[in-house]
Formats: structure tokens, C-alpha cells, sequence
């Protein structure tokens, strides 16, 4: 479960505040939508999350399974299971893309007490996720993300989520650069991964990604809180009606 | 006994602007600065080494090595003879010398100058002749201890249809300097790259210079830096292309990393072009490590200090090549700085 309370950050050196005491919890088993404007802090919340550089958290705490991430390094709290999708996923040159991700998982598996996986175990698995997201052989083996379309990015996002399998998904902005085609395969990995232990934060502008992964909650974040939640249909009234009745 | 410390060359001049020599000298006073440097080279298949008058001239550093080694040695490759095994001129860790190898028409030759001193003054002067249709691959390392000065310069000359591969790595010292300066004098290839990575105050220079007199060669030159802590990396590259020298195609490229706000770079790639049908080009960058990039690692699972190095050897990699005995001493400095 994550459980966010209260949390206010600001960037700047505490010139300006981006999130103004949000609330809320995502229990286990459980999809949640994050709708907003723009500006609304959608991004700066999952940073935060994450533990990025330059945000100060000058209030509030935010704890997953009980243990507080705020204190933690960001890959402290990748091994405890979080995940980010990046809205704009890094180019790295020169690291080839499952060198990378037998690091990070071999990492993770350290950091949690685990011995490492074996090159046949993880290759077989990355053979049949990728298959599973029409990934050609090719595109793993190239530096990760290198040359790669938006679309191609965001699904290294979701080969990398099904390969690590974190208790709990921050996905920021994951249908931009999708086209339909894209965003069902990426929907249907999504899909693939929920399950009673995991939980998924969804942070989108648009509804249009929420028609392929049904949200279990949404909440409308705008000025750096949660100004309403509902269920899957708030998200279709607010793409009909915009967010003016929330700025 | 003349002072060999007047004449050594200093930042008053441009070329040396940026390293020192004579107060690095002054201020290390190594013992064995006028002294000859023991070399042996054995003979084999395929390789006669001969004793020979020295060759002075450019500068100071040539003439010392000329004047003060014991002889200069002579390595000649027979025309059409490829070898397989190379030349090792390993360790070269203490006084002057001077070596020549000529490699003979369509014969081929690798040479690894692979050198670690613990302290002292080595000047090393090599000077390759690469004929018609030979090929010179050249692998250079140096792992110096702190206190060693160390020039190594290597002339090359290359005849027409000669291709030159040569790759350098250098962990610096008080002062090293790399210098390669080539002569294309016919359609030729060169492929250089070359890669400085230096902590505590050490210095490392790469000093590449290429002469084209003749039209249609290719050249590849890339250097990649690493700096951190207090230490300097100087790299200077220069293209002169004579007027006859048309349909050159050079490119050259230093990129350097640096990891502390007290770490220092001087980059001066220069293009002097007299034909008016080439293409040359150049580009330097000077950054630091892409926060992003390492906080992405990070959001993976991969500890800081390991992202880091990852982050660093690939941009090392990308430019010094995949040398795997390379790779490893890139991967044992960074090891060293964690």
C-alpha cells in the first residue's frame, strides 16, 4: 500500500511550492488514476515519489508497506519494489539495454538479500517478455533506448516494469508518443501485471489511456493537491467537462 | 656536461602551453633525466633489429633523445612479411632512447607500448616508417606512478595505401605527454583514438598532429577524458592540409567528462586547410556526468557508485574502442575511485 500524507515539496530552494499537502492512498491490488492540468505538480509527485534531486520535501510523509520512502535513496526504494515509467525515458549510450537491466535487477536482488539471477534465467525471461511486447531481438541488443522512437521508448518502459516486477508502478504520462496500436500492447503488459500485491499510480492528462486500463479510482490533482476522486467514469466527465471546475 | 634542464621546453611556448615540462623537471628533479634508457629488442622471423646513427632535429625532446641514448635502435620488417605476434616494447621506465621501425612494402606489424614506471624521467622517441601498402597497428598504456614525468613521441610516416590503427590510454603522472604526429605522404588511413583518465594531481597530454600532403586520405582521430579530483587533461590535435592534399576526409573529436569543479581540461583541436576540396572536421565537448541519466539508473535499482562508473566506461568505450585488456584497466581506475 502507499500511503501519501500530506505531502508538500517545493523547488527552487523552497521558492515554489508544487505540492500543497496531498493526500492519498493507493491499497494494494488497486489501480489509481492521477488526472491534472498542466502544471499541476502530476510529474513533480512522481519524482518525489522516487526521490529524484531537486525537490524539497518540506512536509508530510509518504510510506510503501509501512516503511518510510522518504528517507530512502532512489535505489533503496527501487529495491523495495517502486518503479517509475518515465514520461521521457534516457537515452544511455553505449550501455547496452540488457546489460543495463541485469545490473538493475542484479542490484535490486542484492539490496533485498538475493542471490543474483542466472545469464539463462534472465535471458529466457527477457526472450518471452519480449516477445510478449513485440520487441525484436535487435532493439535489446542495441544501447538502451538509443535511436529509439517514442513509442519504442515507452515500451522499453513496460519491458523493464514485466522484467523487474515492482510491488508498485508509477506510470508518469505513459500514453504520450503512443500511437493506438502501441498503447494496447503497453495497456495489455500493464494489464498482464495486476495482481492482489501490486498497487499502480496512474498520472495522465488525457483520458484516453484509462479506456485500456480501467482505473479502480481517479483523483483530480490540480495546485498541488487532491481536489476530488471517484471512480473510473470521473475520468470521462472530465475529459468531457475539462478541469475549470478544479483550477 | 651541458644542462639539460634549459633547453627542455616549457609553457612559454605554444605547443606547450599547457604542460610544463621544464617545471615539472625542476620541481621533480629525477636523476636519471640525461641518462640512456636500457632497451632490448630481440631479433626474430621476420625482424632484424640493427644499432644506428641518431636522428636529431624538431625540437628538444628529439635531440635529448638522439644525444643521450646509448644508440638508436633499428627495427626493420622485410617487405610482404605480416606478423602475427606483436612487438612488445614493454616497460620503458627510466632515461632517453630513441627507436626506429620500418615496416617494408605490403608487410604489417602491431607494436604494444605498454609502460608502468614507479618513478623517474623516461623521453621516448619512436619513429615509424610505414611503406607502400604496410599496415602499423600501435596499442599504448601507461600506468605511472605519480611522481614519473613521462614524453612519448611517436613520428610516423606513412607511404601510400598504409593504414595506421593506433589506440592510447594513459593514467597520467606529474606529466605525461602523448605525442603522435603522422605524415600522410599518399592515399592513406588512419584510425587513432586514445583516452586519459586521471585522479589525485595527475596530468596527462594527448598531442596529435597530422600532415597531409597528399590527396584522398582518411583520418579518424577521437580522445575521451576523464578528470576528477585535482587533476589535468590536455589535449591538442591539429590537421594541416597542404594544397595538394584535396578529397582529405578527417575528422576529429576530444569529448572529456569532468567529475570535480577542481579537475582542469585545455583543449585546443585546430584545422589548418590549404586544399579546397575536403572534408575535415573537429569537435570538442567538455561536460559533467548527465544527472538524468544517473538518476534513471538509480530509479532502476543500480547503486549511485555503480551508475556512475557504468555511465563513465561507456562513454570512455564509445570513443577508446572495445580493447577487452583495455576495457579491464578502465573498469580497475574506476574500481579505484569508489
Amino acid at each position: 500500500m502507499l500511503k501519501i500524507t500530506n505531502l508538500t515539496a517545493t523547488v527552487d530552494d523552497g521558492a515554489k511550492i508544487i505540492l500543497n499537502g496531498l493526500s492519498l492512498t493507493v491499497p494494494k491490488g488497486e489501480v489509481h488514476a492521477i488526472m491534472g492540468p498542466n502544471g499541476a505538480g502530476k510529474s513533480t509527485l512522481s519524482y518525489v515519489l522516487t526521490g529524484r534531486d531537486g525537490y524539497d520535501v518540506t512536509d508530510g510523509t509518504v510510506t510503501l508497506n509501512g516503511e518510510d520512502l522518504l528517507e530512502m535513496e532512489p535505489e533503496e526504494r527501487a529495491a523495495k519494489g517502486l518503479f517509475l515509467s518515465f514520461q521521457y525515458p534516457l537515452e544511455i549510450p553505449g550501455v547496452p539495454t540488457l546489460t543495463f537491466l541485469r545490473t538493475a535487477m542484479n542490484a535490486q536482488l542484492k539490496a533485498r538479500g538475493e542471490g543474483p539471477i542466472s545469464a539463462p534465467d534472465f535471458m529466457k525471461k527477457a526472450r518471452a517478455i519480449g516477445k510478449q511486447l513485440k520487441m525484436t531481438p535487435e532493439m535489446l541488443r542495441r544501447p538502451l533506448n538509443v535511436g529509439f522512437s517514442g513509442g519504442e521508448k515507452k515500451r522499453m518502459e513496460i519491458f523493464q516494469m514485466m522484467m523487474l516486477e515492482p510491488s508498485f508502478l508509477v506510470m508518469d504520462e505513459t500514453d504520450s508518443g503512443l500511437d493506438v496500436d502501441a498503447l494496447r500492447i503497453v495497456a495489455d503488459g500493464v494489464n498482464a501485471l495486476r495482481s492482489p500485491d501490486r498497487g499502480m499510480l496512474i498520472i495522465t492528462h488525457y483520458q484516453r489511456l484509462l479506456d485500456y486500463i480501467v482505473p479502480d479510482a481517479v483523483h483530480v490533482l490540480s495546485g498541488g493537491q487532491i481536489k476530488a476522486s471517484g471512480g473510473a467514469d470521473l475520468a470521462k466527465t472530465l475529459e468531457k467537462e475539462g478541469y475549470d471546475a478544479y483550477v | 656536461m651541458f644542462d639539460v634542464v634549459t633547453h627542455l621546453p616549457h609553457r612559454g611556448l605554444e605547443e606547450w602551453k599547457w604542460s610544463d615540462l621544464k617545471s615539472t623537471v625542476e620541481a621533480q628533479k629525477p636523476d636519471d633525466l640525461s641518462q640512456p634508457m636500457q632497451v632490448d629488442i630481440a631479433a626474430r622471423d621476420g625482424l632484424t633489429v640493427t644499432h644506428t646513427e641518431p636522428t636529431d632535429g624538431l625540437d628538444a625532446m628529439t635531440n635529448m633523445a638522439a644525444i643521450l641514448s646509448s644508440g638508436t635502435l633499428t627495427v626493420r620488417v622485410p617487405d610482404d612479411v605480416r606478423h602475427e605476434q606483436p612487438l612488445k616494447l614493454t616497460d620503458l621506465r627510466s632515461g632517453n632512447a630513441q627507436i626506429v621501425i620500418e615496416i617494408g612494402k605490403d608487410a604489417s606489424l602491431s607494436v604494444e607500448e605498454h609502460h608502468s614506471a614507479d618513478a623517474g624521467f623516461v623521453n621516448l622517441d619512436v619513429r615509424y616508417i610505414v611503406r607502400e601498402g604496410a599496415s602499423l597497428t600501435r596499442s599504448v598504456v601507461t600506468q605511472d606512478g605519480a611522481d614519473v614525468i613521462r614524453h612519448v613521441r611517436a613520428s610516423v610516416t606513412l607511404w601510400a595505401d598504409a593504414t595506421f590503427k593506433q589506440t592510447q590510454l594513459t593514467f597520467g603522472s606529474a606529466l605525461t605527454r602523448l605525442e603522435t604526429r603522422v605524415a600522410c605522404m599518399g592515399k592513406v588511413s588512419v584510425e587513432m583514438s586514445g583516452a586519459y583518465l586521471l585522479s589525485d594531481k595527475r596530468h596527462a597530454d594527448i598531442t596529435n598532429y597530422i600532415d597531409f600532403a597528399t590527396p584522398g586520405s582518411t583520418v579518424r582521430d577521437a580522445v575521451a577524458g576523464v578528470v576528477t579530483d585535482k587533476a589535468r587533461g590536455v589535449f591538442q590535435g591539429k590537421f594541416n592540409v597542404r594544397r595538394p592534399a584535396q578529397q582529405t576526409d578527417a575528422v576529429m573529436r576530444h569529448d572529456a567528462l569532468m567529475l570535480s569543479d577542481t579537475a582542469k581540461i585545455n583543449a585546443k583541436p585546430e584545422l589548418e586547410i590549404y586544399a579546397d576540396d575536403v572534408l575535415c572536421e573537429h569537435g570538442n565537448t567538455i561536460g559533467q556526468l548527465d544527472e538524468q541519466a544517473m538518476f534513471y539508473m538509480r530509479q532502476r535499482g543500480i547503486p549511485k557508485a555503480q551508475a556512475r562508473a557504468l555511465l563513465i566506461e561507456a562513454f570512455v568505450v564509445a570513443r577508446l574502442g572495445e580493447d577487452e585488456a583495455m576495457v579491464a584497466l578502465v573498469r580497475d581506475w574506476l574500481d579505484g575511485q569508489s
